[in-house]
C-alpha cells in the first residue's frame, strides 16, 4: 500500500495519541500497586483490559516509530538499494517486536 | 541533476546551528533513541512472561543506580520528544512560526522537558 506524505503525517499523529491514551491508562491502573511483586504484576495482566491497553500502547508506538524512522531513512540515506535494505531490516525488527508483544500477552493470559 | 545527486534535507553541514534547527534534529535523535527504550520495554514484558526468576532479574536491574540513570534519560527523551512533537503540530497548523516566537517556544520546551522529567522521576520513586 502506498501512503502519501499527508496520510503518513496523519497516521503518525493518530498513533501518538493512541499511545498516549493507552499509556496514561496503563500508568493510572498500575499506580499504587506493589510493582516489585511478581503475583501482583501477573495478576494485573490477567485483566483483559490491562493487557489490551499494553497491546495498544506497544502497537501504536511501533507504528509511530516505523513511520518516523522511514522518514529519517528517506532524508539521510542517499543510495536507493541501501535505503531499501535498511527499510527491510527496520520492518523486520518491528515485526519481531510486535510478535514478542503478542506472544507475551497471550502467554500471560493463559 | 540526477535524482541520486540531489542534496538531501536537512542540510546539517551547511546551516549555522540555531535553536530551531538544533531542537529539530534533537527531536529526531530522541525519536531514534526511544526505539531502544521500546526494545527494553518489550524485553521487560518478555521477562515477566518467562517466569519469576527473570522477573527478579529485571527488578534487580531496575533498582541498580546506572539503570536508574538510564530510566531518567529515557523519561527525559520521552518528555522532550512528546513536548517538541506538540510544538511541531502547532507549527503544522501555522501558529508561532515567527523567528522570535519559535526560539522562545524552543527554550520553553527544553525547560519544561527537564522539569517534567524530574517530576515524573520523583512520582515513580526513581530517586
Amino acid at each position: 500500500m502506498n501512503f502519501t506524505y499527508t496520510s503518513k503525517w496523519l497516521f503518525q499523529k493518530i498513533f501518538a495519541i493512541l499511545f498516549l491514551i493507552a499509556s496514561f491508562y496503563t500508568v493510572y491502573s498500575l499506580y499504587g500497586l506493589e510493582l516489585q511483586n511478581y503475583d501482583v504484576i501477573t495478576g494485573w495482566f490477567k485483566n483483559y483490559l490491562n493487557s489490551f491497553s499494553v497491546l495498544v500502547m506497544l502497537s501504536a508506538i511501533i507504528l509511530h516509530s516505523n513511520i518516523g524512522l522511514s522518514s529519517i531513512i528517506d532524508d539521510y540515506i542517499h543510495k536507493e538499494s541501501l535505503k531499501q535494505k535498511i527499510i527491510l531490516i527496520k520492518n523486520f525488527f518491528f515485526v519481531v517486536l510486535f510478535f514478542i508483544t503478542i506472544f507475551s500477552l497471550v502467554k500471560l493470559n493463559l | 541533476m540526477k535524482k541520486q545527486d540531489l542534496p538531501l534535507s536537512p542540510h546539517l553541514q551547511i546551516y549555522k546551528p540555531q535553536i530551531t534547527s538544533l531542537l529539530s534534529i534533537s527531536h529526531r535523535i530522541s525519536g531514534v533513541a526511544l526505539n531502544f527504550v521500546l526494545v527494553i520495554l518489550v524485553l521487560g514484558l518478555l521477562c515477566i512472561t518467562l517466569g519469576e526468576s527473570y522477573f527478579e532479574l529485571l527488578i534487580s536491574l531496575i533498582n541498580s543506580f546506572p539503570i536508574k540513570i538510564m530510566i531518567f534519560l529515557a523519561i527525559l527523551g520521552f518528555s522532550y520528544h512528546f513536548l517538541n512533537g506538540i510544538r511541531h503540530i502547532i507549527w503544522d497548523f501555522g501558529f508561532l512560526l515567527g523567528n522570535r516566537s519559535s526560539a522562545i517556544f524552543g527554550y520553553i520546551i527544553i525547560a519544561t522537558s527537564f522539569i517534567s522529567s524530574i517530576l515524573i522521576s520523583r512520582l515513580l520513586g526513581l530517586f
